[in-house]
């Protein structure tokens, strides 16, 4: 992203191959020489052996010095010193190939250009002032006589003109390799940046998960003071403006945290703005109340939407992004914001999955007629309250309820009668339960319900009973209640229910419409006999 | 090259200005590419692929 790229090693080209490339381009240009003194016989001015032994032990100390046994360091100051040793070569071989006037100052150029490229841009320079020096050199030793003057009619502005266009053509190769590899980098970074949101986001069992990792990501990788991740869930519109439930993930620079929003959302402002528009919306959060409320004080905003399908709608907010760092913040780059699209679509499907998951999960567990659970839900919620209540020492009671004359209702009333009944006993008993009870079918016209401790079965059950009568179905409606409680009647799950369905018996046979509560198991005989 | 060696000595102001020059890129030359991350930074030797899980032998597992 817009920081400054964080190096990832596994990103970079490997050392040794580095080196073998270098070393490949080190043995090809040592090996020029030799040939430009064949090939061009005009611009000879040293003997055979006078190139070719040089070219030789140069070679050699190349091979050496790209010795891949070494540690790193050792590794690195090797290849300095061969790469002196080829700036002497170069040197050398200018003296002996006609100076400034032959073919070496060309294959010069060619050396620092491919070790710019190839090892690194500091290499490239470092090798380039190197040279330059080696060539001033030789050009100063040839002019006071310590080397033979080979080419007299090269002077200093040869010399001048060979150095300039030298660094020149260095720098600029430098610059501009330097500016794509770092568009590249930053191209990867995004990418795997993506692709570990994407594995992270795959490990998220809830929406608000995905909401606090994407919120994260928004503060951390794209660079914002704040970043909100907002789950919005539409109620209906009126008035133009839709009211809205919105969960909301917040990470700012101590922490995360979750605010939950209800309310509507004005026309005209930039939460509004987002939830209409299908590009990005870059303004002022100072006239959106919602904004107000989740992310206090914020200034500029960039708001990315993405829909999940067929539920809510995730918007990622970013305070400034991309600004932190840099000193005079007056736009935002393209780039972030392309991976927040990016980032805010996979993290919608990654919602929609785990909301997808949980209505699977609800169905799996919800009678379809009455709404409360089924047989399935029962079976594991009345073990798991059991072992919780035995675990901590608590009460806790079953109530097994069963509609009175529940064939005599169909038969009389019809099949969609005894569904409305059973869907009024449904409904009941999801709204009037109190907190933490839960209800199920049990089977055909049988409900069971689970009361945690301090709740009173019996006056739970009378009160049912009441309710019952009162409902608003064809015919007459009563139901007879059986109560068992842990631990008198029973300390597992199907003691309790035989418990509670003997009681339940037993309201049947003493005239149905009653509460029956299940008379304790007898208590084992602790004491010592003699 | 020994013809070079005694010619330097023989001009001893020019050699005193070279040994400077040299010298000090000589001192320096080291530290300036050493902590490129394209060195220093990059893995030694390129990621070995991953090897796929040496064949079940069902024999012994009757």
């Amino acid at each position: 992203m817009s920081r400054s790229p964080r190096t990832r090693p596994t990103s970079l080209v490997s050392f040794s191959e580095r080196m073998a490339w270098v070393l490949l381009v080190r043995l090809l240009v040592i090996a020029m020489p030799v040939g430009a003194y064949w090939l061009l016989p005009s611009e000879r001015t040293a003997t055979w052996a006078e190139v070719v032994q040089p070219a030789v032990a140069t070679a050699l100390v190349a091979a050496a010095t790209s010795w891949k046994r070494l540690p790193r360091r050792a590794s690195i100051t090797v290849l300095g010193f061969g790469l002196l040793v080829d700036g002497v070569y170069l040197g050398w071989v200018l003296h002996c190939l006609h100076g400034l006037l032959g073919p070496v100052p060309r294959i010069a150029v060619v050396y620092v250009l491919a070790l710019t490229l190839l090892a690194s841009f500091r290499t490239g320079v470092k090798v380039t002032l190197w040279h330059s020096i080696v060539l001033v050199l030789v050009f100063e030793f040839e002019q006071v006589g310590i080397l033979p003057d080979t080419s007299p009619a090269a002077g200093p502005g040869h010399l001048r003109w060979h150095l300039l266009s030298l660094w020149v053509l260095v720098v600029t190769v430098a610059a501009f390799a330097a500016a794509n590899e770092r568009e590249l980098r930053r191209r990867r970074y995004d990418s795997d940046l993506l692709r570990r949101f994407g594995l992270d986001a795959e490990r998220c069992t809830t929406g608000t998960e995905v909401g606090s990792l994407l919120a994260v990501l928004g503060r951390d990788e794209l660079l914002a003071r704040r970043a909100a991740v907002l789950l919005v869930h539409e109620d209906g519109a009126g008035d133009g403006t839709p009211a809205v439930r919105a969960t909301c993930v917040v990470a700012q620079p101590d922490g995360v945290r979750e605010v939950r929003w209800s309310g509507r959302v004005p026309a005209g402002g930039a939460l509004s703005d987002a939830l209409t528009s299908r590009v990005p919306v870059l303004r002022s959060a100072d006239d959106d109340p919602v904004l107000a409320d989740v992310l206090p004080g914020a200034g500029r905003v960039v708001l990315v939407r993405a829909n999940v399908p067929g539920s809510s709608t995730v918007v990622l907010v970013l305070e400034e992004p991309g600004g932190r760092h840099r000193l005079r913040p007056r736009g935002v780059p393209q780039r972030l914001v392309t991976t927040a699209e990016q980032a805010t679509a996979q993290a919608a499907s990654t919602v929609a999955r785990t909301e997808l998951v949980d209505r699977l999960r609800t169905a799996a567990a919800t009678d379809g007629l009455t709404g409360v659970g089924n047989r399935r839900a029962l079976d594991q919620a009345l073990a798991a309250a059991v072992d919780d209540a035995r675990n901590a020492g608590r009460n806790l009671s079953v109530l097994l309820l069963d509609l009175d004359h529940f064939k005599r209702l169909n038969d009389t009333h019809g099949h969609e009668a005894g569904d409305d009944a059973l869907r009024a006993v449904g409904g009941l008993l999801r709204t009037e339960l109190p907190v933490g009870a839960f209800s199920a079918r049990y089977g055909g016209e049988e409900f069971c319900v689970v009361l945690p401790d301090g709740v009173d079965g019996t006056v739970t059950a009378e009160a049912l009973c009441r309710r019952v009568r009162s409902l608003d179905v064809p015919g007459p409606l009563t139901v007879s209640v059986g109560v068992s409680s842990l631990p008198g009647d029973g300390v597992s799950a199907r003691e309790l229910l035989h418990a509670a369905d003997t009681a339940l018996y037993d309201a049947k046979r003493a005239g149905r419409d009653r509460v029956v509560v299940a008379r304790h198991r007898e208590e084992p005989d602790l004491r010592v006999t003699t | 090259m020994q013809q070079v060696a005694i010619a330097l000595v023989a001009q001893r102001q020019v050699s005193v200005g070279v040994l400077i020059v040299v010298a000090a890129f000589l001192l320096v030359q080291d530290r300036l590419d050493r902590s490129d991350p394209k060195l220093a930074a990059a893995p030694l030797v390129p990621l070995p692929d991953l090897p796929y899980e040496p064949p079940t032998n069902h024999e012994d597992h009757r």
